[in-house]
């Protein structure tokens, strides 16, 4: 992927988060800078929950493999 | 066309696969919310509607109805009051509703059933009430029923707000797929157009192209295969340059002696009868070595062609082997060398074309009395695992270690230099290789050079292999 691509990709990715996150703090009332950031960090820690699960398969399938293979 | 590339196509089915997904699930989620709070209302409206119409069906007081009016209107409840006939009997401040105007009669009918009443009332101004209502049941039946009202503005605005928030988080939702999806599809097909680019390349004649790829699955498979794909196109294709080369240099040397000496018969240049003679003598080698060649071409492209016929029959190979040695003895004598064979007692019969092993030994005796000046050719025989086993040993010039590998390459010599000093056409070991695996063998050949090489044919025996006493 050249850094257009990833320029593109980082721009969508900003954009849904930060939809999300206006989402889930609007509906909580407050404007405070610390409720956005704490629901982002939030959001960010849900999204990464797949990502360390599909990480940990993936080394544990590479490990069997590599036991396997001797 | 945008929409026909692999990217597009991977990116836009992840893409409908997550609207396909989101999208209903944006609405349960609506469903959940408007359901959550309606039933909020609802509850609370049973729950009053129910105690007024209890303290109305119990009290026998005959102003219980202007104390719950005060009461309500007190407690800001709107609520209206009716008989059994359905005329309104009491009510609070109820824009549409006055005090003797009636219900509709399927509301009573239903009331006098004992059932409760549940209906969506919009006034003159357009404001939406959730009304319930429930009967007054006495020991004498139905008096009528007492109808509670909960303006639904509150509930509608709270949806709308928490469908815009859905809607926002669905949008992010959405780019956040529409990031994730970009890099997915991406590195999913940039395999797939690098591999598309090399056999482009490839197809176009760069055979130097080849596919980088790390990973062992399927696509690493096919960028392997792709990759070896190449590399025998351009093997072919320099051998088959080389191939070309070799011929047209290999033809072109004898026609060239011939042509040359035959001039200078032709112009009596010569000073003797004897000259004469030697140049005569160079001719006829000369036509003779371009004759054979010929004929190992004709062979050769037979085989590749797959038009070469065998005629496959049970064959006593040590008879085979003693025609060969007869037909190379005198060559081998000239050169003072002496042929020895040595065959294991009740050798089995081997199913193969006599003719064409005649060849594949005379080939391999003339090849090891060219390349050597004394001591023997051995050939010998025996039977292992199932196998018969022929080893051809010489005492010749031998083979340096890294030419083994092309040492049945059509044209290849290992003594380029002295190639016509040696003679022969460079095409006897690849015609060999080619019988042999014909007919199901293999050969190999170990060498060390200066000292010698030795060739060793294996033939697989079938079952119905017996010896030639046997066969008797």
């Amino acid at each position: 992927m050249k850094w257009g691509d990833w320029l593109i990709v980082s721009l969508f990715l900003i954009i849904g988060l930060s939809c999300m996150t206006m989402s889930a703090t609007w509906m909580m009332g407050t404007n405070a800078i610390s409720s956005y950031l704490h629901n982002l960090f939030h959001i960010c820690l849900w999204g990464g929950v797949p990502i360390t699960v599909a990480a940990v398969i993936y080394v544990m399938i590479r490990k069997w493999k590599n036991e396997r293979n001797g | 066309m945008i929409g026909n590339h692999i990217v597009v196509k991977l990116g836009g089915t992840i893409i409908l696969l997550f609207l396909i997904v989101l999208l209903p699930i944006g609405f349960v989620i609506d469903r959940i919310f408007s359901g959550f709070y309606y039933n909020e209302v609802r509850s609370q409206n049973e729950q009053l509607s129910a105690q007024y119409a209890n303290a109305l069906a119990t009290t026998i007081n005959p102003n219980v109805l202007t104390m719950i009016e005060m009461m309500a209107n007190f407690s800001q409840i709107k609520l209206f009051i009716t008989d059994d006939t359905g005329k309104v009997i009491a009510k609070t401040e109820i824009p549409d509703i006055t005090q003797g105007e009636y219900v509709p009669e399927e509301e009573i009918l239903d009331l006098k059933d004992g059932a409760k009443i549940e209906k969506v009332y919009a006034d003159s101004s357009g404001q939406r009430f959730l009304v319930s209502g429930t009967p007054i049941v006495t020991d004498q039946g139905v008096l009528g029923g007492v109808f509670v009202m909960s303006s639904l503005e509150g509930i509608d605005l709270s949806l709308q707000k928490v469908r815009n928030m859905l809607l926002l988080a669905g949008i992010g939702a959405f780019f956040l797929a529409l990031g994730v999806t970009y890099i997915l599809s991406k590195k999913l097909s940039d395999p797939l157009i690098q591999m598309e680019k090399a056999a482009r390349k490839i197809a176009k004649g760069d055979l130097e192209t080849r596919v980088e790829l790390a990973s062992t699955d399927e696509i690493g498979s096919l960028a392997k295969a792709i990759n070896d794909l190449a590399f025998d196109l351009q093997r072919y294709r320099d051998s088959r340059k080389e191939f070309f080369a070799n011929i047209s240099h290999e033809l072109r040397t004898p026609i060239t002696y011939v042509e040359g000496y035959a001039k200078v018969l032709i112009d009596k240049l010569y000073h003797s009868e004897e000259e004469k003679e030697q140049y005569l003598e160079i001719i006829h080698e000369e036509s003779i070595r371009l004759s054979r060649m010929i004929g190992d071409l004709f062979d050769l492209s037979k085989i590749d062609e797959g038009k070469i016929t065998l005629h496959l029959e049970w064959v006593d190979i040590t008879e085979v082997v003693e025609g060969a040695i007869q037909k190379t003895k005198m060559k081998a004598k000239e050169k003072g060398l002496n042929i020895q064979s040595s065959v294991q007692d009740k050798l089995p019969l081997l199913h193969c074309d006599g003719n064409r092993m005649t060849q594949i030994f005379i080939n391999l005796l003339d090849n090891a009395i060219r390349y050597s000046n004394n001591g023997d050719i051995c050939i010998e025989m025996w039977k292992e695992d199932e196998r018969l086993k022929i080893g051809v040993k010489d005492s010749g010039i031998g083979i340096p270690e890294k030419e083994l590998l092309y040492i049945f390459d059509r044209f290849y010599r290992v003594e380029k230099s002295r190639s016509r000093q040696f003679g022969g056409t460079g095409l006897g070991l690849a015609i060999v290789k080619d019988l042999v695996e014909l007919q199901g063998g293999t050969i190999q050949v170990s060498s060390i050079y200066g000292k010698g090489s030795y060739f060793e044919l294996t033939f697989p025996l079938s079952a119905g292999s017996n010896t030639w006493e046997d066969e008797i």
